[in-house]
């Protein structure tokens, strides 16, 4: 009897999951992503929950040092007095919406470090729940088409960010001035115009000092997916958008 | 160098168990999309700790079930779903009615079980492991591997039992 139940049980179980093997490409991924994300979309509130998902294995790893091939401290006094510095205390929003076209995800008052999620084509594909600070889901608010095969990622700092500099696989650095980042301006994608995504990012105080390096590591092939035109908001002539947050 | 030889082990990890561990944590958890996030999440905390977190793991395959099971359990105590467990409603909705419903009646009946049951069952029943394997691998007594099956499967049986 037991030995009946118990057999049921193992092929009930393995039935369950049957056939859920992860999509065996990158592209896949994303397509069985968005086809979820359309879904959803009109059911409205899981939208996020969805877009929480990730596919791909993908990690930000925080490193503790890292060298200043720029000078960092005019660059970030440069930027502190052009721009606003991103700052700890704006707003916190939960949940998110997602009409069928634009998705707007919350910004959460996280005091815990960035939140950095990666986007590829315009679709989440994986994020870090880094420091416990969240379930996962991205921060930012996009058109989902107008990001071509990009990695995107949004940050938020627990403490004011004067510059952001960007180390290319091209062994190049970008600076960022975090204005985007400003409470009118929160979501920022990251990457060449190309649709290259930077190594890694390092975050900067006023003084020049490293607040947190972050290194981006993508376990797949995002090669496959060849940048279109420029995305359409925003400037398309660096390495920086701006995507107003209303 | 140490961290690419880390990187290409993880990336081997990966490519071996990454199908295995999402089905374990659909089966403990509930949610495939909070699944593949929980699988995600310990291979990426792997990846940034790097070859030393690998040192003296002697059966990858016991410390990723590990992992998994840990992560599946922390992610939905941050999402503060104390044991809630959802179970999506996703997929086609015509010519698979039948997969999709069985597939609903066996999680629905791991939903009654808590954390621990579900993961001893799953391990036990899905992966096919002995008790004092399952115990060593979730790092709790034998006796408490032995008690949650014998709490669990009754309520398996009548769920189970209720739903056909």
């Amino acid at each position: 009897m037991n030995d009946d139940f118990e057999a049921r049980l193992r092929s009930d179980l393995a039935g369950a999951v049957d056939g859920y093997t992860p999509p065996s490409t990158l592209r896949d991924r994303v397509n069985e992503r968005r086809s979820v994300q359309q879904r959803r979309a009109y059911a409205g509130a899981a939208a996020v929950t969805v877009l929480a998902g990730a596919s791909v294995v993908w990690a930000a790893t925080e490193v503790q040092s890292r060298s200043r091939p720029i000078d960092v401290l005019s660059a970030s006094q440069h930027c502190a007095q052009s721009s606003p510095l991103i700052t700890p205390q704006d707003p916190v929003s939960s949940g998110g919406e997602f009409d069928g076209r634009e998705w707007r995800a919350d910004f959460e008052t996280t005091r815990f470090g960035p939140k950095i999620g990666v986007f590829v084509d315009g679709v989440y594909i994986g994020g870090m729940a880094d420091s416990g600070a969240s379930d996962g889901r991205p921060l930012a608010a996009f058109n989902l088409d107008s990001l071509p095969g990009v990695v995107v990622a949004t940050a938020w700092m627990p403490t004011s960010v004067a510059a952001i500099q960007l180390h290319m696989p091209s062994g190049g650095t970008q600076l960022m001035c975090p204005a985007a980042l400003a409470p009118d301006h929160k979501a920022h994608w990251f990457g060449d115009a190309l649709g290259t995504a930077p190594q890694s990012a390092a975050f900067f105080n006023q003084d020049g000092a490293v607040i947190t390096t972050y290194e981006f590591t993508v376990l797949a092939d995002i090669t496959e997916f060849t940048p279109q035109t420029a995305p359409g908001t925003g400037s398309t002539g660096g390495y920086t958008i701006d995507i107003p947050f209303e | 160098m140490g961290h690419e030889l880390a990187v290409a082990s993880i990336d081997g990890l990966f490519a071996a168990h990454h199908g295995r561990l999402l089905r374990l944590a659909i089966l403990v958890g509930g949610d495939p999309s909070a699944a593949e996030d929980a699988v995600a999440n310990v291979f990426a905390r792997l990846l940034r700790r790097g070859e030393r977190q690998l040192v003296g793991v002697g059966d990858p395959a016991a410390y990723l079930n590990r992992a998994v099971v840990n992560e599946v359990r922390g992610a939905a105590r941050r999402a503060h779903r104390r044991e809630r467990f959802s179970i999506p409603r996703v997929g086609p909705s015509t010519g698979f009615e039948e997969a999709v419903e069985d597939r609903d009646r066996v999680l629905r009946a791991l939903a009654g079980l808590n954390h621990r049951q579900r993961a001893v069952v799953v391990l036990r029943f899905y992966e096919d492991l002995t008790e004092p394997t399952i115990a060593e691998q979730l790092d709790i007594p034998l006796g408490t591997v032995k008690s949650a099956l014998s709490r669990a499967l009754p309520i398996l049986r009548n769920r189970l039992k209720d739903d056909r």
